[in-house]
C-alpha cells in the first residue's frame, strides 16, 4: 500500500515536472518571440494543466511551495528533493 | 524575488556512490563555466539591458540556471553521501574532504574556489550578450567532457545530457536576443522635437556607444531636446 502510494506520488510529480518544463521552455521562447500566438496558447494550456496537477499533488502529499495553507508545519518535515533515494 | 518549489527541474536518483565522479562534476557547481557563474552572470547583466526582450531572457535563463545549480549540487551530494574514508581516499577526494568534509562547496574540478572573476558584466548589451553566447558553449563543452568521464553510470549521464541540452537552447535564445538588440541599434530614430544636427549626432553616438545608460526615451523613441 505504502509503495503504491510512493509510485503514485512519483508519477504525479513527474507530470508536474513535465508541465513545468514545458512552461519554462515556452517562456524562454516567448521572451524572444513575444508575438507568437501559437506558443502563447501552448504556454497557457500547460499552465492550466500544471495548476491542476499541482493542486491534486499538494492535497495528497503536501506543499510544493510555502505559499500553501498547511494544518501543521509539513514544510520542514518532508524530505527534500536533493536527498538520496527521494527521486523528486 | 524567487519562490522555491520542492522539486528538481529534472529528477535525479543516483544509486551508486562514486566520489571520483563527484570530484569532476563539482566544476559545474562552482567552476569557471558552472551554473553558479551562469546564474550570477545573467541575473547581474539583466539590469543593464536596453529592451524588454533581453531583460526578460536574462532574467528567465538566470533563474533556470539556479535550478541547474541545485541539480549539480544534488549530483555531487548523492555521489558522495555516506562515503567511507576508504571510498573517499580511493576516489581522490582526500584533499576536498580535509577542507569541506562531504559538504558541497562551490569550486572547480581543479580545486580553486568559485570566483566572480570568471564572469563579466560590461553594462553594454552587445558585449554582455556575446559573452553569454560563449558561456553557453563553454558549459556545453564542459558537460560533454563530463559525459565522457562519467559514461559508466547511466543515472549520472542521463542528467548531464539533460543539462547539456539546456545550454544549447539557451545559446539559441541569447542569439535571438542579440539579434533583436542589434536590429534596434540599426533602426532609424525619429524625434518629436526639432533637434539640431550636432545634437542629433551626439545623441546617436551616446546611444550607439552605451545604449544601456541612455534613458528609455532616448533609446529608440522620443528624444526631448
Amino acid at each position: 500500500m505504502e509503495s503504491e502510494q510512493k509510485v503514485n506520488r512519483e508519477q504525479l510529480l513527474r507530470k508536474i515536472m513535465e508541465y513545468k518544463f514545458y512552461v519554462n521552455d515556452l517562456t524562454l521562447y516567448l521572451d524572444t518571440h513575444p508575438n507568437d500566438r501559437k506558443a502563447l496558447a501552448l504556454h497557457n494550456e500547460y499552465v492550466e494543466k500544471l495548476n491542476e496537477v499541482t493542486k491534486e499533488y499538494e492535497k495528497m502529499y503536501g506543499p510544493l511551495t510555502v505559499e500553501t495553507v498547511m494544518e501543521s508545519w509539513e514544510w520542514a518535515r518532508d524530505l527534500w528533493p536533493w536527498q538520496r533515494g527521494v527521486n523528486r | 524575488m524567487w519562490n522555491y518549489s520542492r522539486n528538481l527541474q529534472y529528477p535525479i536518483n543516483i544509486k551508486n556512490r562514486n566520489p571520483e565522479m563527484a570530484k569532476v562534476i563539482i566544476s559545474q557547481y562552482g567552476g569557471p563555466d558552472g551554473e553558479l557563474a551562469a546564474s550570477l552572470r545573467y541575473l547581474s547583466q539583466r539590469f543593464g539591458m536596453p529592451d524588454q526582450n533581453s531583460k526578460a531572457i536574462l532574467n528567465d535563463i538566470g533563474t533556470e540556471e539556479l535550478a541547474h545549480l541545485e541539480m549539480v549540487g544534488t549530483l555531487v551530494h548523492q555521489l558522495t553521501d555516506g562515503a567511507s574514508i576508504e571510498e573517499i581516499e580511493k576516489g581522490g577526494l582526500s584533499a576536498y574532504y580535509t577542507d569541506h568534509g562531504l559538504g558541497v562547496y562551490p569550486q572547480a574540478a581543479a580545486g580553486f574556489p568559485f570566483s566572480a572573476a570568471v564572469l563579466a558584466v560590461k553594462g553594454d548589451p552587445v558585449a554582455d550578450l556575446t559573452e553569454d553566447l560563449a558561456a553557453e558553449q563553454k558549459a556545453r563543452a564542459t558537460y560533454e567532457k563530463l559525459i565522457d568521464l562519467c559514461k559508466d553510470d547511466p543515472d549520472v549521464v542521463n542528467v548531464l545530457r539533460y543539462l547539456r541540452e539546456r545550454e544549447v537552447v539557451h545559446f539559441q535564445r541569447f542569439g535571438e536576443a542579440l539579434n533583436g538588440v542589434q536590429e534596434k541599434l540599426a533602426q532609424k530614430r525619429f524625434y518629436m522635437n526639432n533637434v539640431d544636427k550636432a545634437m542629433d549626432k551626439t545623441n546617436d553616438m551616446i546611444i550607439k556607444n552605451n545604449m544601456s545608460r541612455s534613458t528609455p526615451g532616448m533609446n529608440w523613441g522620443i528624444c526631448k531636446d
